[in-house]
């Protein structure tokens, strides 16, 4: 009874969504098509009008495509409301006396629903009809956070199903392999990740990457992005002429989009050689020190675990196979940032 | 007075893992468990390991004593003492739950069920401990997940 009462409703908010989206691209006349190959699935972004595009599609840039003739694997209509004039309240697609105050997140694996409240965006996913909406009512209010990642949702629903999993973690490395490199929030991922991207290493994400564990652990890349938080920034200021969001709220990281500067150092794809786990010291060099295979499922677990409830099992057995598979070290910080990457090109050469 | 826990009390009584709320991953002497609905997780050193993977594998606690003289070395009382106490925190934890008779296709059907973890040189016994992580739950609750209510529709927590 549950189920067929969430899968009416369910049903209900994408009827609603649906009717909303072609309403809005009235006011264009046609919808936007771009297509992205990311991590071998065929994605769509159709925009109602082209107000989106610029906010959201350069983090993609490097994994366009010309139109593609296949069916995609996952279609994501989007409008905001700016542009389309089509002035909707949320809450009137969601039931009587229901709350969006704080935003929520829900969702049965096949059916996902998020609405976040401080940004006032609207994702839903049917992984059944491999179609996604995403609503913003203001593009100028999408977060830093939301352009350099965007549809991280939409991608670890498509993906899950090819036995892959979207991790929060970096990757950098060199033409051979790659470390991943895990932790929370101000663990360092971030500032090694752009330090080896400043110092000429392979690039293939500094906070979200894909994830497959077969044949042998590999992360490919979805975001051509990079954040910093302004300590950070002001220890690799090679990237300051590249900050996208300069007048940025206190406490917003910097967002840099990498594909233009940076091309030829963004990688599709590396294979994991070791998980790493930043922490910073305050001491001048860098070192690398073995650690346990749990200390790096306990580093993956706060950010990757949760997000989407469904697919959580699958995640944990995952990120245990990659600690099965391949040594963990903790990656002490030091003050030297530029310490970091030699240290990690020199564990790579001799692994 | 010391309590006396349903696994003393009775030898052949098993307790099974809380799945699907719990998961785990085990890694050569460490056991790590998540609790998928309360954020919180979880990890056990070598001796929490071994009574871990016996309850996994449906080992009733005479079976798990025998497992632990197997692989350490220690006073048989002690070590049945201690597991018994460990197997008390991770009931209280919601790790594991007392088997009932609907649970029994789980039950060890021989001894090396009950005692599936590789046999090498016994060891020291030490107190298992179990090492607990609410950083989840922070995170939760600032980010919040809702249940699904009656209507099939998330319950705010406001």
């Amino acid at each position: 009874m549950e189920r067929d009462s969430q899968k009416h409703l369910s049903g209900t908010l994408l009827a609603e969504t649906h009717e909303l989206f072609q309403q809005a691209t009235k006011s264009s006349g046609a919808p936007t098509n771009r297509d992205y190959i990311v991590g071998g699935s065929h994605i769509r972004l159709q925009f109602a009008t082209t107000a989106l595009i610029p906010h959201l599609t350069p983090a993609l840039a490097h994994l366009a495509r010309p139109t593609l003739a296949s069916t995609p694997d996952l279609t994501i209509c989007l409008w905001d409301s700016v542009s389309s004039r089509l002035r909707v309240a949320p809450s009137s697609w969601f039931p009587a006396g229901f709350s969006l105050a704080q935003g929520f997140s829900a969702g049965d694996g096949t059916f996902t629903v998020v609405f976040n409240a401080a940004t006032d965006t609207l994702s839903v996913l049917d992984m059944s009809r491999r179609l996604g909406f995403y609503w913003v009512a203001d593009p100028d209010r999408l977060s830093a956070a939301e352009r350099g990642s965007p549809f991280v949702l939409f991608l670890q629903g498509l993906v899950c199903v090819r036995g892959q999993q979207v991790l929060h973690a970096g990757v950098v490395g060199t033409p051979e392999g790659g470390v991943l490199l895990a932790g929370g929030g101000g663990a360092g991922k971030s500032t090694s990740a752009l330090a080896c991207l400043a110092a000429g290493m392979k690039y293939v994400s500094d906070d979200y990457c894909l994830f497959s564990p077969l044949p042998s652990p590999q992360a490919s890349s979805l975001f051509s992005s990079g954040k910093l938080t302004d300590d950070s920034l002001r220890l690799l200021p090679v990237f300051l002429p590249h900050v996208r969001n300069p007048e940025r709220e206190a406490g917003e990281k910097a967002l840099f989009l990498l594909h233009d500067v940076w091309k030829g150092q963004i990688v599709g794809h590396l294979p994991i050689h070791a998980v790493l786990l930043p922490c910073v010291t305050g001491r001048r060099d860098t070192r690398l020190q073995p650690t346990s295979a749990t200390a790096g499922v306990k580093a993956l677990i706060p950010s990757n675990i949760f997000q989407v409830a469904a697919v959580a099992p699958a995640a944990f057995r995952m990120i245990g196979a990659l600690l099965r598979r391949v040594a963990c070290y903790r990656l002490e910080v030091g003050t030297e940032v530029e310490q970091i990457p030699r240290v990690i090109r020199a564990f790579l050469s001799g692994t | 007075m010391v309590s006396q826990t349903v696994a003393q009390i009775i030898p052949q009584s098993r307790y099974r893992l809380n799945s699907p709320t719990v998961i785990l991953e085990t890694f050569e002497d460490e056991v790590v468990i998540v609790n998928l609905e309360s954020g919180t997780y979880y990890s056990l050193g070598t001796t929490g390991a071994t009574i871990c993977g016996a309850v996994e594998h449906g080992a009733t606690s005479r079976q798990i004593e025998a497992a632990l003289a197997e692989h350490f070395e220690g006073d048989g009382a002690a070590m049945a003492q201690a597991a018994s106490t460990f197997l008390s925190e991770l009931e209280r934890e919601g790790i594991v739950l007392v088997a009932t008779d609907a649970d029994e296709g789980g039950a060890a059907t021989s001894p090396d069920a009950a005692a599936p973890r590789q046999t090498t040189a016994k060891r020291p016994f030490e107190i298992p401990t179990l090492q607990k992580y609410t950083d989840m739950q922070e995170l939760l609750l600032l980010d919040p997940i809702h249940e699904v209510d009656d209507s099939g529709w998330p319950k705010s927590k406001s």
